[in-house]
């Protein structure tokens, strides 16, 4: 099994590898000086040009690929001299905000996914199916800003239930926080609700037409044990992996949600990155996503060899 | 003569496509005596797996108990509610299935899929579990019982697993077994010792079995009465120890003159020509009609009644009186 | 009478059967008719210009002469969602084309070399590590904004999706018997992959570019949205909605109607997709 999360945690280094190579060509696109750009607008010349050596920008390409590689080893992932201050310093401090929005998402994406998917297999061609399926296609086909607005305008202004934006630490006060972070974690979880949903069914389907679901019965266990526990323990096998990949969706997602909730995380500050052209800041947020990713996927497959003895033992 | 354990009568169970329904088993009769051993024989398409989950409330949505009785220890199982069936399923009856590899949940260890059925019928705690799922695990014959109940499906071999499957069918003591086709999935050498070890378990624990399979000489040997199943229908009940030399039924004989073609391997194999229909084109007679060497005009027309021919012995064929004749001028 | 009852219950059966699939399709595809249908005569169904101003109409709600009614600068919604949908629909189909095409090449040429097949699958992975959104949102952050951009940029995040489709087709195909009788007549593996592979592959990569399509049509609103899209005052539907936010609470129209365009064509699309899928691919029919 450690052998196992061993060869995984191994073949994730080409993959992070790649990523960090990708993030560095990005820059090399922007069109125009990338110093100047990164000086910001306000910048005389001398400060462009302190920038360029401070950057490494009139060294060869390899030797600053590899700076970057070297740094990013660190944990340095440059500076920002819009900010005035260390990317990594700036991207810490936000990521509370956005791991909190994407994890609740996918909590409840995966709780109610997971859960109409069973339903509408267990009541296949039922309206029980039709309903949940009918949920899952307006979960897949809703722009998520919009929804959002909308959730602000019947919930927070309508209603009164929750506020209409702004960030509560979960430190300062635990029900604030989850009041706080209600709606962008309904609006950020939908899509992959719906993702979850419909994958989950198809998999439940298939997984309940099983010889061991029929042999389940046959011992006389309950339909809860038979669908609940022999038949969703095989189904969560694959449903993983699209969990796996509705995290991502949730990352990339939560710039346009925090954009909508007024919520200062790391898509907030992605999005004034590339309103201000702050590459930097940019590129580090665009690493810390993919990482985040790549992380995940990596999470998956450890869970899987929790879940799958076949994987655990070969 | 004793209560029988089990006491089918008239079993019908359909198949339903949109509004039409078709009689996958039509009206079948049999009984099993407590502690006896009954054989199924038929070929894929017999109904005779559709047997198996009737009489354990198992049948698929599309397939519907139509008519017939079954009665089992003296309760009409046909009447029982769903909640009944479960305590009767695993506890009273319970079943072994054809492919192991598959029939077991492959994410839990296999001791856990035995003790489960013990959790299920018999409120122990999961230690007693433990140590009955060892002892039984030794009772089938698997080796290191003690290590073996930590193994996943994956980790074992075909018999093994299968043996697996009959520690979990008799974990509760049950008072019949039913084994569709159990030996079918695995190598031949395993088949025997399957068959042996279902023989051994069956004297030792007296629980009635019902083995149900493609291959006569196999179920011939494990069983005292055979009953030979054709497109939904009984062709024959017989004896097991008289069925090769007093089989009545044409397609009785035709499975016969495999089975010893089979053995003695003879370079051309004596085969039935043709299939089993499939149950849209249900003839409206004799179903074996299409095939059967000996077919007369009647045939095609009217459904032929099980007929006595001997004690323990009948058999569903409407030229039965020209049956000995034919087969002495040939 | 027993025959024919048998067989109008098999008719029956049959269009049942068949409908399981054909619905989503056909109410899809309705759907997605008549929202092209109005995309296309968006500038005969309305007297207005998308851009015409007037400040005698602002912030007019919904009425006779402004059905989605107006904005802050009294232009009129339904022009504006109605030339939005030729934007976001045209921008679909060029993306769904491009991710398409770069998706077969990249695949085929993966499915079949397989010394090229591994190299080709990682950068296949990095890409995929970095979310569509955010690609795309990179991309039209250093090449600027810009309707080209946007294609460009969501036409090659994309392309690892189809490519992953039409590898394992062709990794599949190329072990059939035909292939190898082509091989041995001496066709070329240009030949090959366009006669033989392809055409026999192009069924999920179908489905796929329909489910695409959808993605690109949220994903291209999503961008305009934060203002890396088309920038404006071209009427896209993201832009809109993000035009709109500002009155949410007095003029909601303006967010509400754009949207409601928005989720109708995605919702659209995907039903299509379902239905392809259905129809097209005989391993999910079994499933579902």
């Amino acid at each position: 099994m450690s052998r196992y999360i061993l060869k995984r945690l191994l073949s994730a280094i080409p993959v992070l590898l790649l990523v960090s190579i990708a993030a560095f060509v990005l820059i090399q696109l922007v069109p125009g000086d990338a110093a100047a750009i990164i000086a910001g607008p306000d910048a005389s010349n001398d400060e462009v040009e302190f920038v360029r050596r401070q950057l490494g920008l009139d060294r060869p390409w390899p030797l600053r690929l590899q700076d970057w590689i070297f740094g990013l080893a660190q944990g340095d992932l440059g500076y920002s001299y819009i900010l005035n201050r260390p990317v990594t310093e700036a991207i810490l401090e936000r990521l509370p905000v956005t791991l909190s929005l994407a994890g609740l998402s996918i909590i409840f994406a995966t709780v109610l996914g997971v859960a109409l998917g069973v339903l509408a297999a267990v009541f296949h061609r039922s309206w029980i199916d039709a309903l949940a399926m009918t949920v899952a296609l307006f979960g897949v086909s809703v722009p998520n800003f919009w929804f959002g607005l909308i959730a602000i305008l019947i919930f927070a202004v309508g209603l009164g239930w929750f506020p209409p934006g702004g960030y509560v630490s979960p430190t300062e006060s635990f029900t604030g926080w989850l009041s706080a972070m209600a709606l962008p974690a309904l609006t950020l979880g939908t899509a992959s609700m719906g993702q979850i949903s419909r994958f989950s069914r198809s998999v439940m389907l298939e997984q309940l037409g099983q010889d061991y679901v029929r042999t389940a019965r046959a011992k006389g266990l309950g339909q809860g044990n038979v669908i609940g526990r022999h038949a969703l323990k095989n189904a969560m096998i694959p449903i993983l992996t699209v969990i796996g990949i509705s995290f991502s969706l949730t990352m990339a997602g939560a710039i346009i949600v925090e954009s909508v909730f007024s919520l200062n995380g790391l898509g907030r500050l992605m999005l004034h990155g590339i309103q201000r052209r702050d590459y930097p800041v940019l590129q580090g947020g665009m690493l810390v996503i993919a990482f985040s990713f790549v992380i995940i996927n990596l999470l998956v497959d450890i869970l899987y060899s929790w879940l799958d003895p076949r994987v655990r033992y070969d | 003569m004793a209560e029988p354990l089990l006491d089918v009568s008239d079993l019908t169970i359909a198949l339903k496509i949109g509004a039409r329904s078709i009689n996958i088993v039509d009206g079948i009769s049999f009984r099993i005596d407590p502690g006896g051993r009954l054989g199924v024989v038929g070929e894929s398409g017999s109904g005779k797996s559709m047997i198996a989950l009737a009489l354990t409330g198992l049948l698929p949505n599309v397939m519907q108990l139509v008519s017939g009785s079954i009665r089992f220890q003296g309760e009409a199982l046909e009447l029982a509610p769903p909640a009944r069936m479960r305590q009767i399923r695993g506890r009273d009856i319970s079943l072994v299935f054809q492919e192991p590899a598959t029939a077991l949940n492959p994410v839990f260890t296999t001791g856990r899929q035995v003790s489960e059925v013990l959790r299920e019928h018999e409120k122990i705690s999961a230690r007693e579990a433990r140590n009955r799922t060892i002892e039984l695990f030794r009772q089938v014959g698997i080796p290191a019982p003690e290590r073996r109940i930590s193994d996943y499906p994956h980790q074992m071999s075909g018999g093994m697993r299968q043996r697996v499957m009959i520690a979990m069918a008799l974990a509760c003591r049950p008072r019949l077994l039913i084994a569709d086709e159990p030996t079918t999935a695995l190598d031949a050498t395993i088949q025997e010792q399957i068959i042996d070890l279902l023989a051994a378990l069956q004297e030792e624990t007296g629980v009635a079995v019902m083995l149900i399979s493609h291959d006569l000489p196999l179920v011939a040997e494990f069983a005292e009465q055979v009953m030979v199943m054709y497109a939904g229908r009984v062709a024959e009940i017989a004896p097991a120890d008289t069925i090769f030399e007093a089989a009545m039924h044409p397609y009785t004989r035709g499975l016969i003159a495999c089975a010893i073609g089979l053995e003695t391997g003879t370079s051309r194999l004596p085969t039935i020509e043709g299939q089993v229909p499939p149950p849209l084109q249900f003839p409206p007679g004799c179903r074996f009609a299409s095939r059967c060497p000996h077919a007369a005009a009647q045939c095609a027309q009217s459904v032929p009644g099980l007929q006595p021919i001997g004690p323990q012995h009948v058999a569903a064929c409407l030229r039965l009186d020209q049956m000995t004749k034919l087969e002495v001028a040939s | 009478m027993t025959d024919l009852t048998a067989f109008r219950s098999f008719s029956t059966r049959l269009t049942t059967r068949m409908s399981a699939a054909h619905l989503p399709l056909l109410i899809g595809g309705v759907i997605f008719g008549l929202i092209v249908l109005a995309a296309a005569l968006g500038p005969f169904l309305t007297p207005y210009g998308p851009e015409d101003t007037s400040l005698m109409e602002r912030f007019k709600g919904p009425s006779l002469a402004h059905p989605f009614g107006t904005d802050s600068f009294g232009r009129d919604i339904l022009s504006r969602v109605l030339h939005g949908g030729h934007v976001s629909l045209g921008i679909g189909l060029a993306v769904i084309t491009i991710s398409a095409g770069l998706g077969i090449a990249i695949g085929a040429t993966a499915g079949y070399f397989p010394r090229l097949d591994n190299p080709i699958m990682r950068v296949m992975d990095a890409g995929e590590a970095f979310p569509t959104l955010l690609m795309a949102i990179a991309l039209a952050a250093v090449l600027g904004p810009g309707i080209t951009n946007v294609i460009l940029a969501l036409g090659v995040a994309y392309a690892p999706r189809t490519a992953r489709i039409v590898r394992a087709s062709i990794l599949v195909l190329s072990q059939q018997q035909f292939v190898e009788a082509a091989r041995a007549s001496g066709a070329g593996p240009l030949r090959i992959i366009g006669l033989h592979l392809l055409p026999n592959a192009m069924a999920p990569v179908v489905v796929q570019m329909t489910f695409i399509f959808a993605d690109a049509v949220l994903a291209e609103a999503a961008l305009s949205f934060i203002g890396v899209g088309p920038p404006p005052p071209a009427p896209t539907w993201g832009n809109i909605i993000a035009d709109g936010r500002t009155y949410l609470y007095s003029a909601s129209w303006i967010t509400l109607f754009p949207g409601l365009a928005i989720f109708l064509t995605v919702l659209s699309l995907n039903l299509m997709g379902d239905g392809l899928r259905d129809l097209l691919d005989p391993r999910l029919k079994k499933v579902t």
